[in-house]
């Protein structure tokens, strides 16, 4: 039967959290057969990812090794995002599935509509973002039309990978004000540049604690469970397990 | 009306047959669809593609998408215009947006599924 699986993570390392989200996307690229698989995590330790095809070299390694923080890149594309205080959330599932769709930019609309739903049930006012400045280093310098702001600012970014038969997103909620540190993986920078980073990132940015909300993966997993599920017109069923241990293809 | 001189894919990708060689790029409903392309992972001059198979990526603002080969053979020439202009894909995804040259040596016979133009149209408009 089809059917809406979720589980809520916790907080795993960053090589973990990809291989995770890979594996959900490759199941439903073997198996196409209706179904969506959520999954919300966070991040331990901190790590900085990179999109699909940015250049590596943009990144200070040392310093990244130095404060234990670890490097990976994402399947989807996109621009670099440190994952220190959020709340992440991963969406798989066959294309063309009702509900979320199989065009690019319908895939991205669906899953936004279900996260402003949530963000509206909380009386919190998102909206999605304008076309945004060319692209930077960071994914959260800019908001992509998909992606939402709270008065101009960034929120929730997120970043697609479709294949023939499935697409997996993935986004992060920022909480807190970890992100902001970016610019000290930087190559090459300063500490003035660096610092200007920073800044460029705080007038760009917002966070659920900047916006007096408490939301965990818990309360955000189950709503956004119930939204989608919903749009898809499934049922509902949460797992403890993330989806490798569910015998899901690894990365 | 989509170039009726060559074939489509239902990958959304347009194959013209020239010569000896076989020239490969996407079509205008996969770039207005995929949105402003940033980069495009194509494969190296003289790699061998088997067809229907990964042959690379692309990566626009909104989406990365795997590329696959419509056809096996050679790459003989890679458009090198497109690593510092993707975008010329965008504004020009039938001429000067084209991405590789394949020399296949079935001349062309170990191919995907291949559509006229009429019948890429009524694909594409059958969403």
């Amino acid at each position: 039967m089809a059917e809406l699986i979720w589980s809520v993570d916790g907080d795993l390392a960053g090589e973990l959290n990809m291989a995770h989200d890979r594996a959900m996307w490759r199941a439903f690229e073997a198996d196409p057969s209706p179904g969506v698989r959520l999954r919300v995590y966070g991040w331990s330790p901190p790590a900085l990812s990179l999109g699909f095809h940015q250049d590596q070299s943009a990144v200070d390694l040392q310093e990244l090794e130095a404060r234990g923080y670890s490097l990976v890149r994402r399947p989807t594309g996109g621009a670099a995002v440190l994952h220190v205080d959020e709340i992440t959330y991963a969406v798989a599932a066959p294309l063309g599935l009702v509900g979320l769709g199989r065009a690019v930019q319908e895939i991205h609309d669906n899953i936004a509509g279900s996260l402003l739903e949530l963000f509206a049930g909380i009386g919190l006012g998102v909206e999605l973002g304008g076309a945004g400045p060319p692209r930077d280093f960071a994914c959260f310098s800019a908001a992509g039309g998909h992606e939402m702001t709270v008065a101009g600012r960034k929120l929730v970014g997120s970043a697609l990978r479709r294949g023939r038969r499935a697409f997996l997103q993935h986004g992060s909620i920022l909480c807190g004000d970890g992100h902001l540190e970016l610019g000290s993986f930087m190559a090459g920078l300063d500490s003035v540049a660096q610092g200007r980073a920073r800044q460029r990132l705080e007038q760009q940015t917002c966070t659920l604690r900047s916006l007096s909300v408490e939301l965990d993966q818990e309360g955000f997993a189950g709503q956004l469970a119930a939204l989608l599920a919903a749009r898809v017109g499934m049922p509902v069923r949460r797992v403890q397990d993330a989806p490798i241990r569910h015998g899901a293809e690894g990365p | 009306m989509r170039p009726t001189d060559r074939n489509y894919t239902r990958e959304h990708e347009w194959v013209l047959q020239e010569g000896d060689e076989i020239v490969v790029g996407i079509t205008d409903h996969a770039a207005s669809e995929l949105g402003d392309i940033v980069y495009l992972d194509l494969p190296d001059t003289g790699s061998e593609l088997t067809a229907g198979e990964s042959m690379g990526s692309i990566e626009t603002v909104k989406a990365v998408e795997e590329l696959f080969a419509p056809v096996s053979g050679e790459v003989v020439a890679v458009n090198e215009d497109l690593a510092d202009s993707p975008e010329i894909v965008n504004s020009s995804p039938y001429e000067d947006g084209w991405f590789l040259r394949i020399k296949s040596p079935g001349g062309g016979t170990d191919v995907v599924e291949l559509l006229n133009a009429e019948e890429y149209d009524e694909m594409v408009a059958g969403g």
